[in-house]
């Protein structure tokens, strides 16, 4: 039986005067699952959550959230929450008033304010003393983990993360990725998460949305997105090796170390063939692997 | 080799530093100097003597001074009232409009502030534009509204408006829209938003708005000559006549050390409290 939907799209278009981000979204939900959404830089993913956390209205369609339309209602009064692309850290303000910010609007008193922040800044790998550190001191990635600790405070139904962690090094990634993960589990919270990376919607979800120019070209979960159109694959992904998967298995992941992911390394006929396509069309392979493994290992995405 | 630079950027600072120096530090220091000087002289050459700083408490002065200050901050807290919500719009709401507003309230300033001022007469004064009109059509006799510190007020808030809106405007646009949308996002009111989030981070532009203001009607006298008559006296209008008509140029430049005492500090203590690359655009 399926979960039941807590947000559902229906025919949503959004509209920027005569440009139209958003074309006829039709898109459920479900309570406590991880979905991903994965698309070309411009494609609308942005504009897409901006309708479901109430930054924007839709130009037409319905959205509900437990069965109720919540077009019009405001982004405060929502139970949702979004880590900003931008991170949109309140600048003026210390990390440790950043993430107690939600906490203080809610009439939380300081000692427990104080308590909840150093959980999470333990949890996210912060050292205490950037309690009181200004945020504009962080490095980028400080900064996307205060952006979450943030979140996490408001303790929403529904979390939001727009490309959270595309500022930080791959192996603090991979952790996070990992705690996310972890968090998603405990909490038993919804996720819906943005991400260039095929290889981190892999990992992380339990359904992947891949949208394309302005609406969904296909939503899944991991197996049964083992096909999808090749060129939009090969945008996203950077390299044109056709998807040949069978679930995670064994072979999947060893291909996944060579970077290939949820799917076996590809003949080396196939790979050389998709060299020659992804040089037709203008995509600069990555090093090949002779040579260059050390920089494989540490190559932040696939 | 930085060495070397530097000394050639002092070399070439140096002209324009001794043109400051002449025009703006010699003329405070003489008129530092004969504030020491005793009352009715007109050279430097005597005994120093602090009499014109007794003659400020002890004849009233500081009555014109407390009236300078008092109407000056009572503009500039209407001013930041009335120009807040302007300066909002101006920044986030309006977009091609915005442009329409500012000409229409730089042309303004293409007119001289007495001319403007006078306007204002002949619209408030007794048989004046208003008066003249309410008694034609509607039978009412008013006596016309000069003559009293609150219409010196509206002077004062008529005139410096734009010093007010501008930097209002440039403060509220550093305010990104992201964070305000954020802090939404994390529960936040309107109201927790703007005092919160818009207010401090719109402080730098607030701050030279407010000082501006401050400081150009602390020390102005058009407002109170025309349009207030004798209903009070300021300061500048005290130290003009010390300067003219009381010939004591000793007292005018005490009188004048004064106002500018408290201004500059005032003005110190204020800059040094926000951050002015921010209101510049020199941060990243
Ligand atoms: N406020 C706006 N006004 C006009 N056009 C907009 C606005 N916001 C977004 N767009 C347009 O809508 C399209 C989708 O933008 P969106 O930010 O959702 O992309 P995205 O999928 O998040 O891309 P990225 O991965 O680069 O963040 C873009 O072409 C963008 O130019
Ligand atoms: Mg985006």
């Amino acid at each position: 039986m399926a979960p039941p939907v807590v947000l559902r799209l229906e025919n949503v278009t959004k509209r920027f005067g005569l440009f139209t981000a958003l074309h006829d979204i039709n898109l459920d939900i479900y309570d406590g699952e991880f979905l991903t959404i994965v698309g070309p830089s411009g494609s609308g993913k942005t504009t897409m959550i901006r309708l479901l956390v109430g930054m924007d209205e839709p130009s037409e369609g319905l959205i509900y959230l437990d069965g109720k339309v919540i077009n019009r209602v405001p982004a405060n009064k929502r139970p949702t929450c979004m880590v900003f692309q931008s991170l949109a850290l309140f600048p003026h303000r210390t990390v440790g008033q950043n993430i107690e910010f939600p906490l203080k609007i809610r009439g939380v008193d300081e000692r427990r304010r104080r308590a909840r922040a150093n959980e999470l800044l333990d949890l996210l790998h912060l050292p205490r003393d950037y309690y009181g550190k200004g945020v504009m001191q962080c490095s980028g990635g400080e900064r996307q983990r205060v952006a979450l600790a943030r979140a996490l405070a408001f303790d929403p139904e529904i979390l939001f993360f727009d490309e959270p962690l595309s500022a930080l090094d791959y192996r603090l990634r991979k952790a996070l990725e990992k705690e996310l993960k972890q968090l998603h589990r405990q909490t038993g919270k919804t996720f819906v998460y943005i991400t260039h990376s095929l290889e981190e919607a892999m990992v992380m979800s339990d359904r992947i949305a891949i949208m394309r120019t302005g609406s969904i070209a296909q939503v899944g979960t991991r197996r049964n997105l083992c096909q999808p159109e090749k060129p939009l694959r090969r945008r996203i992904h950077g390299r044109g090796q056709p998807v040949r998967c069978r679930g995670p298995g064994r072979r999947a992941v060893s291909g996944a170390r060579r970077g290939y992911v949820g799917q076996r390394r590809p003949s080396r006929y196939r790979r050389r063939r998709a060299r020659h396509l992804d040089g037709a069309a203008g995509i600069r392979p990555f090093p090949d692997s002779r040579g260059c493994r050390r920089l494989r290992s540490q190559r932040p995405d696939g | 080799m930085d060495r070397i630079e530097e000394r050639q950027g002092l070399l070439s600072a140096l002209p324009l530093s001794v043109l400051m120096v002449l025009i703006f530090v010699a003329p405070l220091i003489v008129v530092a100097v004969f504030s020491i000087m005793p009352p009715r002289v007109f050279d430097v050459l005597h005994m120093p003597s602090f009499e014109n700083y007794r003659i400020f408490f002890t004849q009233g002065y500081y009555r014109s001074l407390g009236w300078a200050l008092g109407m000056a901050a009572m503009a500039t807290v209407t001013l930041f009232v009335i120009c807040y919500p302007l300066a909002y719009a101006m920044a986030k709401i309006f977009k091609k409009f915005t442009l329409i507003i500012t000409i229409a309230v730089v042309v303004t300033l293409f007119v001289s502030e007495n001319i403007r001022l006078f306007g204002w007469v002949l619209t408030l004064m007794k048989g004046g534009l208003i008066s003249g009109y309410l008694r034609t059509y509607a039978g009412i006799d008013i006596d016309g509204w000069l003559y009293n510190v609150p219409v010196i007020v509206f002077g004062l808030v008529y005139v410096y408006f734009p010093f007010m809106l501008f930097p209002l405007v440039q403060g509220i646009s550093m305010v990104p829209e992201e964070v305000r949308q954020a802090a939404s996002d994390l529960g936040a009111s309107r109201t927790r938003i703007f005092f919160e989030i818009d207010l401090p981070l719109a402080m730098p532009g607030i701050v030279v708005g407010s000082l501006l203001t401050f400081v150009l009607a602390a020390g102005a006298m058009a407002e109170s000559k025309l349009l207030g008559g004798q209903a009070v006296i300021v300061m500048a209008d005290e130290i003009e006549a010390a300067f003219t008509f009381g010939q004591n140029w000793s007292l005018g430049s005490a009188l004048a050390m004064i106002l500018i005492l408290i201004i500059g500090s005032l003005a110190f203590f204020a800059l040094s409290r926000v951050d002015l690359d921010g209101i510049m655009g020199r941060r990243g």
